[in-house]
C-alpha cells in the first residue's frame, strides 16, 4: 500500500517523510488489521502534533466511530432486497451481520488505541451503539426470518410430560 | 389450475408416507400361519388312494365355519372355505364320497358338495323345510349319507324331524313334528340313520324313536322306546347345583355321534363312557368291549369294512393309545393298536380312524386323525404322531410381547450398573466390563472355531434379545385354555401348557399382565393369567415365567369368588411386581401376590371403576378407604350412559406416552393436547324414539365420573372399533342410512395455554372443557379390528392399523384422518395437512399383509421395539399375521437394501487416491526444488 499522509498543501513534506511512515505503517500494520476508511493516515499524523492534524485525528476518529451507524441505512436496504425466505443468501448476509458488529465490538479498544483525546469516551460510545444498532438490525432480520425462539413452540419439545397424580384401574365387567 | 395443483400435492403426499414392500421382501420381516380352527367333523378322503392305500387327503369341518382338506402327509392346509359366522355358515354334518365333500348348514338348509381335489362347488341344493328354522331358537341335528339327509330341529317339547331322499332337487321325503313333555333344546340327542335317540338324565331313560314307526305318512303320534340307563350299566352323576347361574355347567350326561359309523351313538356320563348300537326298530344296546374303559374314555370310531371295529382312545397322563376291538370276533385286535404320546396332558374330544391295506404285506394296517380338548390336531400312524396341528392358536383371546432377556455375559454389566456410583468410577467400572465382554466375545469366537460341532443344529437357539430389540417372545392365550410362548420373528413356539381346568370368563376374555418384566435381573420375569375354572365358574390366576412357562410362586391358583375385574397397578412393590387388584363380584378386593405390601396401593389415588355387562351405568369406587390390612372399596360416582347398552369402555394403553405437548400451530403459536391419562371412550348403542340405531360416543374423565364430551350418532350400526391414544381418538361404524364405513376422528386440546404443565390432575379445581377437533371420513372398506402402532419413545407419528373385511390389513396414516384438516383451501396451513377430503383413500402399498388375505381377524397387537423407528404388529384370529411397520420410515436405520460395498469403496478408493497424489505431488515439488 502506498501511503498518502496529510493533505495536498504538505506535498514536500509528504516525500520527506515517506520513509518514515513505511516503517511505522509496517510497525503498526502487525497490531492492527488494516481498516479501508483509515489507511495510514493515523500514524502519520501521529509524528505531527501541530494543532491542524490534532483536529484531523479527532475527526478521523470521529469518522470511524459514526462508520457502523452509517451503514445502516444500506444494511436496511439490503436486508429489505434479500427477502424474508429462508435461502442460502439471506442466512449468509444476516450471519455476516451478525459476525461483524461482534467482532468490532471485541476490538473496540484496538481500533481506538491509536487515537488519545478527551473525545475518546464518547467516540467508543458511539461506535458501540452503532456495532449494537447493526446487531439489533441482523436480530430482527432473524426474527422477520423465524429463526428466533421466542414462541412457546421452540421450547416445546423440551418440556417434560405432565406427571400423572391420580391412576385409575378396571374396565368393563368380566362377569 | 389451483385444483389440478392442489390434486398434485395431495397425491405426492399420499404417496410419500407408504413404504412399500419390493417383491423380494416378502417373508423378511413378515410370516403368516395359516389356521382352521377347532375341528368338529372329519373324515379321509379314500378315492385318492390308490388300490386301497392310505388316504391322502383329510377334510374337516371346524366350528369356525371352515371347511378344509389337509395333506396327510405333513398336515398342510390343501384348501380352505372360510364360510360366514353364524348360523348360515356352521357345517352341521360332513360326507366325503367318491372325490366330493358334501356338507349340510341349516340355516338356510342348503346341501353343498365341493370337489376334494380342487375345492370347487360343484352344486349348491337348498333343503326345503316347511317351517322356518330360527338359529337363536333350538338345536339343529343333521345326519347324511350318500343318499339322504336327516335334519331334526328341537325346541321345546317339539321335535321336527325331515327326511331328504332326493338330493338332486331338495326334495323331501317326508317330515313329522313330534311333542313329547321333555324335548328341549338342551335335549341330548342323536341322529342315526335309523332313529332319533335322546337321553334324558332327569328321567333316567334313553329315548329312540325309530323312523320305521313314522310311515310315510303323518298319522297316529308316534311312540319312543325307552331304555333305562341302569340296563346300559350307566348312572347319572349327580352334580351339586350351587353354581346355578354358571351357565358353562358341564351336563350330566351326553350323547354324541360317532365317526365312521350312522348306527352307533356314544353315550358319556362323568367318567364312565359306553357305545349304543341302535337297531332299526330302535332298539338300543350296549356294545359289550372288552376292556371297557373307566378312567379317561375319549371317543370312539367304527369302520364296517369287513367287519364293524370301535376304536378307543384312552389316555393316561401324556400318553395316547387307541385300541381296535372287533365286534365280531369280540377281542381286542392288538395289531391295530397305537400308542404315542403327547406334549399336553389332555383329553383326546375326536377321533377318526381310517384302515387300509398295507402295501408291502397286505395286513391292515391304522392311521387316526386325533383332536384333543386343547384344540390340536394329531394324525397318527403305527410309528408315531406324524404331524401336529396347533389349532387352539386359531382362537387367541390374550396377546403379550415380552423383551427377551440378554446374554448372561452381559447381564453382570447391567446388575453392576443399577449401583449408583460416582462418575469416574462408573466409568472405569464401565470399561472394565466393556474389556471382560470383548475377551469373552474373542473367547466364544476361538472356541467356535476350534470346534465347529459345538452348536448342533437340531437343538433350539438359545433366546437372547438382539441388538435392537426386535426379537421377543409373544405370550398368546387362547380360548381352549392353552398358553404359548412363540418366537415373532419365526412364528415357532418355544413353549405351550394347557391348563385344562380353566376357561374364558364370561365376557369371553383371557387377562394376561406382565407382572415383572426381563429387566430386574436376577428376579425372573413374571406373568400373570386370569380366568375362570370350568366347573365353578369361579375365577383362576395362573402366575408363570414367561420365558419358559414353568409356574412360579404360587402357579395355578383357584380363588373362592368369581372375578368381576382385574387390573395390574402401575407401581412396584419391594420385588419389582407389579400387583395384580382382583374384585370379585360382591366387590371384595383382593391383590397377587397376595403378600403385596398396601403401601404400594395406598398412597396413590387410585379409582378402580366397573362397567357392568349389558347395563347403562358405570360406577366409581375409590381405595381411599382402605387400612394398611385390608383393601375396600367405596362408591365414588356412578354415570348413566344413553342411548341403551353399554358396548365397550376404550381406555388408553397403560403408559401410553405422549412424546409432544402440544400442536405447533401455523402463526408458531402452541396448542395444547389435552392428555388426560384417566380419560376413557364409553360406547353405548341403543334404539330412538323411531326405533333408529343409535349410538352414543361418550369421553369420561373415570376418576372424577365427569363427562368430558359427547357425540350421538342417529341410524349408525356397529360393529364399533375404537382407537384410543394420546389425545385422539379414532372410531368406525357403518352407517345405516348412507349405506357405509365412516370414521369418526377426534382430537381434544387443552387450548393455547396450560393450566399446569408439570402434572395432571382430574379433580384439580375448575377445569376448562377442552377444545374436540371432530371431523367424519368415508371408508371404502369395512373393519374387521383395529389398533395403532406403538413405538418406544412415541416420537414416531402413530399409524392406524385397521384389519379390512377384505383381508388385507392397512397401515393409514393419522394425518390422513386428522380432525383439523382444513375445510378450504387458502390461509396458513399447519405443518402436514392438506385439505379435507371425504373420501380416505388407501394406496395398495399401504397395506402391510400385500396380496395375502387373513380372514376373521379378531384382533391387533402392537408393541415397541428398541428402535424408535420401528414397530412390531402381531395380527390374530383364524391365522396369525406377524409383521413389522415403520410409520416414519426407518428414519434411524439404514435399508437393508443399502450399498456398504460401494460407499466402502468409495471411501477407500478417495482414501487411496489422497495418499497417492500426497506422495506424487511431494515427489514433484523436490524434483522441483533440484531444478
Amino acid at each position: 500500500m502506498i501511503l498518502k499522509c496529510a493533505n495536498q498543501k504538505h506535498r514536500n513534506w509528504k516525500l520527506k517523510l515517506r520513509s518514515h511512515c513505511q516503517k511505522l505503517e509496517h510497525r503498526t500494520a502487525q497490531r492492527e488489521p488494516a481498516q479501508p476508511n483509515e489507511g495510514g493516515v493515523t500514524i502519520c499524523s501521529e509524528t505531527q502534533r501541530s494543532p491542524d492534524s490534532q483536529k484531523l485525528v479527532v475527526k478521523k476518529a470521529w469518522d470511524l466511530a459514526l462508520g457502523p451507524i452509517k451503514g445502516v441505512p444500506m444494511n436496511l436496504f439490503l436486508l429489505y432486497m434479500s427477502g424474508n425466505s429462508i435461502s442460502i443468501f439471506p442466512i449468509m448476509m444476516v450471519g455476516m451481520m451478525l459476525m461483524r458488529p461482534c467482532k468490532a465490538l471485541f476490538a473496540t479498544n484496538a481500533t481506538f488505541s491509536t487515537f488519545e483525546g478527551t473525545q475518546a469516551i464518547l467516540q467508543k460510545a458511539t461506535y458501540l451503539l452503532g456495532n449494537l444498532a447493526q446487531i439489533g438490525l441482523a436480530l430482527y432480520k432473524c426474527q422477520s426470518l423465524g429463526l428466533l425462539p421466542t414462541h412457546a413452540s421452540d421450547w416445546l419439545a423440551f418440556q417434560e410430560p405432565a406427571s400423572q397424580v391420580e391412576f385409575v384401574h378396571g374396565g368393563f365387567g368380566l362377569w | 389450475m389451483e385444483k389440478l395443483l392442489l390434486a398434485l400435492l395431495i397425491l405426492v403426499s399420499i404417496a410419500l408416507p407408504s413404504s412399500s414392500l419390493h417383491e423380494d421382501q416378502i417373508g423378511k420381516f413378515d410370516w403368516i400361519q395359516r389356521g382352521i380352527g377347532s375341528v368338529h367333523l372329519a373324515q379321509f378322503d379314500e378315492s385318492g388312494s390308490a388300490d386301497g392305500g392310505p388316504a391322502r387327503r383329510l377334510v374337516v369341518a371346524t366350528q369356525h365355519n371352515v371347511l378344509a382338506v389337509l395333506n396327510t402327509k405333513n398336515g398342510e392346509i390343501m384348501w380352505r372355505h372360510v364360510l360366514p359366522i353364524g348360523a348360515t355358515g356352521t357345517i352341521e354334518s360332513l360326507n366325503v364320497q367318491e372325490g366330493k365333500a358334501v356338507i349340510v348348514s341349516d340355516n338356510p338348509p342348503l346341501l353343498r358338495s365341493f370337489d376334494v381335489l380342487s375345492g370347487t362347488l360343484i352344486k349348491e341344493v337348498p333343503l326345503k323345510l316347511h317351517y322356518k328354522p330360527d338359529s337363536l331358537y333350538g338345536k339343529r341335528l343333521v345326519q347324511h349319507d350318500s343318499s339322504s339327509v336327516t335334519v331334526a330341529h328341537l325346541t321345546s317339547n317339539t321335535a321336527e324331524i325331515t327326511r331328504f331322499s332326493n338330493l338332486k332337487t331338495g326334495a323331501q321325503e317326508w317330515q313329522h313334528s313330534i311333542s313329547q313333555p321333555w324335548i328341549s333344546s338342551e335335549s341330548q340327542c342323536g341322529l342315526t340313520e335309523v332313529s332319533l335317540t335322546c337321553v334324558d338324565a332327569s328321567l333316567g331313560l334313553v329315548l329312540s324313536l325309530p323312523f320305521s314307526r313314522l310311515g310315510k305318512t303323518t298319522g297316529k303320534e308316534p311312540q319312543f322306546i325307552s331304555t333305562s340307563l341302569e340296563s346300559i350299566g350307566l348312572s347319572v352323576a349327580v352334580t351339586s347345583d350351587d353354581d346355578a347361574d354358571c351357565k358353562f355347567r358341564s351336563i350330566p350326561i351326553t350323547l354324541q355321534n360317532v365317526h365312521g359309523s350312522p348306527r352307533h351313538l356314544l353315550i358319556t356320563s362323568g367318567e364312565s363312557s359306553s357305545v349304543l348300537q341302535v337297531g332299526s326298530d330302535g332298539s338300543v344296546t350296549p356294545v359289550k368291549e372288552a376292556g371297557a374303559s373307566s378312567g379317561a374314555v375319549s371317543v370312539v370310531d367304527v369302520t364296517q369294512a369287513d367287519d364293524a371295529v370301535i376304536y378307543r382312545a384312552l389316555h393316561h397322563k401324556q400318553a395316547i393309545r387307541i385300541s381296535g376291538f372287533s365286534l365280531a370276533l369280540g377281542t381286542e385286535l392288538v395289531s391295530r393298536s397305537l400308542q404315542f404320546s403327547v406334549g399336553a396332558e389332555a383329553a383326546v374330544r375326536m377321533l377318526v380312524v381310517q384302515q387300509y391295506q398295507r402295501r408291502g404285506d397286505g395286513e391292515v394296517a391304522v392311521r387316526a386323525l386325533v383332536v384333543m380338548h386343547d384344540d390340536s390336531v394329531h394324525l397318527v400312524a403305527s410309528p408315531g404322531v406324524l404331524w401336529l396341528r396347533e389349532e387352539a392358536l386359531a382362537s387367541v383371546l390374550a396377546v403379550e410381547a415380552v423383551d427377551l432377556p440378554i446374554p448372561a455375559s452381559s447381564v453382570s454389566m447391567h446388575d453392576h450398573m443399577a449401583q449408583r456410583a460416582g462418575v469416574l468410577h462408573s466409568l472405569v467400572h464401565r470399561v472394565m466390563l466393556q474389556g471382560s465382554e470383548l475377551l469373552s466375545w474373542l473367547a466364544e469366537l476361538l472356541e467356535d472355531s476350534l470346534s465347529p460341532s459345538h452348536s448342533s443344529p437340531d437343538s433350539p437357539p438359545a433366546l437372547y434379545r438382539d441388538e435392537f430389540n426386535i426379537h421377543k417372545l409373544l405370550i398368546i392365550a387362547t380360548a381352549s385354555g392353552k398358553i404359548f410362548g412363540m418366537d415373532n420373528l419365526s412364528g415357532a413356539l418355544v413353549w405351550s401348557e394347557y391348563l385344562p381346568s380353566i376357561q374364558p370368563l364370561p365376557s369371553d376374555k383371557l387377562l394376561l399382565f406382565l407382572q415383572r418384566s426381563v429387566a430386574h435381573f436376577p428376579h425372573p420375569p413374571q406373568m400373570v393369567l386370569v380366568a375362570m375354572h370350568k366347573d365353578s365358574c369361579r375365577g383362576v390366576v395362573h402366575t408363570f415365567n414367561p420365558l419358559t412357562g414353568e409356574p412360579t410362586g404360587k402357579g395355578l391358583e383357584f380363588l373362592p369368588y368369581r372375578i368381576s375385574q382385574a387390573s395390574m397397578l402401575a407401581q412396584n412393590d419391594q420385588q419389582f411386581i407389579k400387583p395384580l387388584l382382583v374384585v370379585d363380584t360382591s366387590l371384595g378386593v383382593h391383590a397377587f401376590p397376595s403378600g403385596t405390601e398396601l403401601s404400594v396401593v395406598l398412597p396413590h389415588k387410585d379409582v378402580l371403576y366397573i362397567a357392568t355387562r349389558n347395563s347403562t351405568h358405570i360406577t366409581g369406587h375409590s381405595l381411599r378407604s382402605s387400612t394398611k390390612e385390608s383393601l375396600k372399596l367405596t362408591p365414588l360416582w356412578s354415570q348413566h350412559f344413553p342411548p341403551g347398552t353399554i358396548e365397550g369402555v376404550y381406555t388408553k394403553r397403560p403408559g401410553d406416552k405422549v412424546h409432544s405437548a402440544g400442536r405447533v400451530m401455523a402463526d408458531r403459536s402452541v396448542l395444547y393436547k389435552y392428555t388426560n391419562p384417566n380419560l376413557a371412550v364409553v360406547v353405548a348403542r341403543g334404539l330412538d324414539h323411531i326405533n333408529e340405531n343409535l349410538l352414543g360416543v361418550y369421553l369420561v374423565d373415570l376418576v372424577s365420573g365427569a363427562v368430558v364430551d359427547w357425540i350421538s350418532h342417529s341410524r349408525v350400526s356397529g360393529p364399533v372399533h375404537v382407537i384410543h391414544s394420546e389425545n385422539w381418538v379414532v372410531y368406525t361404524y357403518y352407517h345405516d342410512r348412507n349405506r357405509r364405513h365412516e370414521l369418526h376422528s377426534l382430537e381434544l386440546f387443552e387450548g393455547p395455554s396450560q393450566a399446569n404443565a408439570t402434572a395432571f390432575s382430574s379433580l384439580a379445581g375448575a377445569q376448562r372443557p377442552p377444545l374436540v377437533e371432530r371431523q367424519a371420513y368415508i371408508l371404502p372398506f369395512g373393519v374387521q379390528a383395529s389398533a395403532h402402532t406403538i413405538t418406544e419413545k412415541s416420537i414416531t407419528t402413530k399409524c392406524l392399523l385397521l384389519a379390512l373385511d377384505t383381508g388385507g390389513i392397512a397401515q393409514v396414516a393419522r394425518w390422513l384422518v386428522d380432525p383439523r384438516r382444513p375445510m378450504s383451501g387458502g390461509g396458513p396451513r399447519e405443518e402436514g395437512l392438506v385439505q379435507y377430503m371425504p373420501e380416505v383413500h388407501l394406496p395398495s402399498t399401504d397395506i402391510i399383509s400385500y396380496n395375502q388375505t387373513l380372514p376373521r381377524v379378531s384382533g391387533i397387537y402392537s408393541a415397541p421395539t428398541g428402535l424408535e423407528s420401528t414397530s412390531i404388529v402381531f395380527v390374530y384370529g383364524l391365522d396369525l399375521f406377524f409383521s413389522r411397520v415403520f410409520p416414519s420410515k426407518m428414519f434411524d436405520m439404514l435399508k437393508d437394501d443399502f450399498d456398504y460395498v460401494l460407499i466402502a469403496g468409495a471411501l477407500l478408493g478417495l482414501v487411496a487416491a489422497a495418499l497417492i497424489t500426497r506422495k506424487l505431488a511431494q515427489r514433484k515439488a523436490l524434483y522441483h526444488q533440484w531444478k
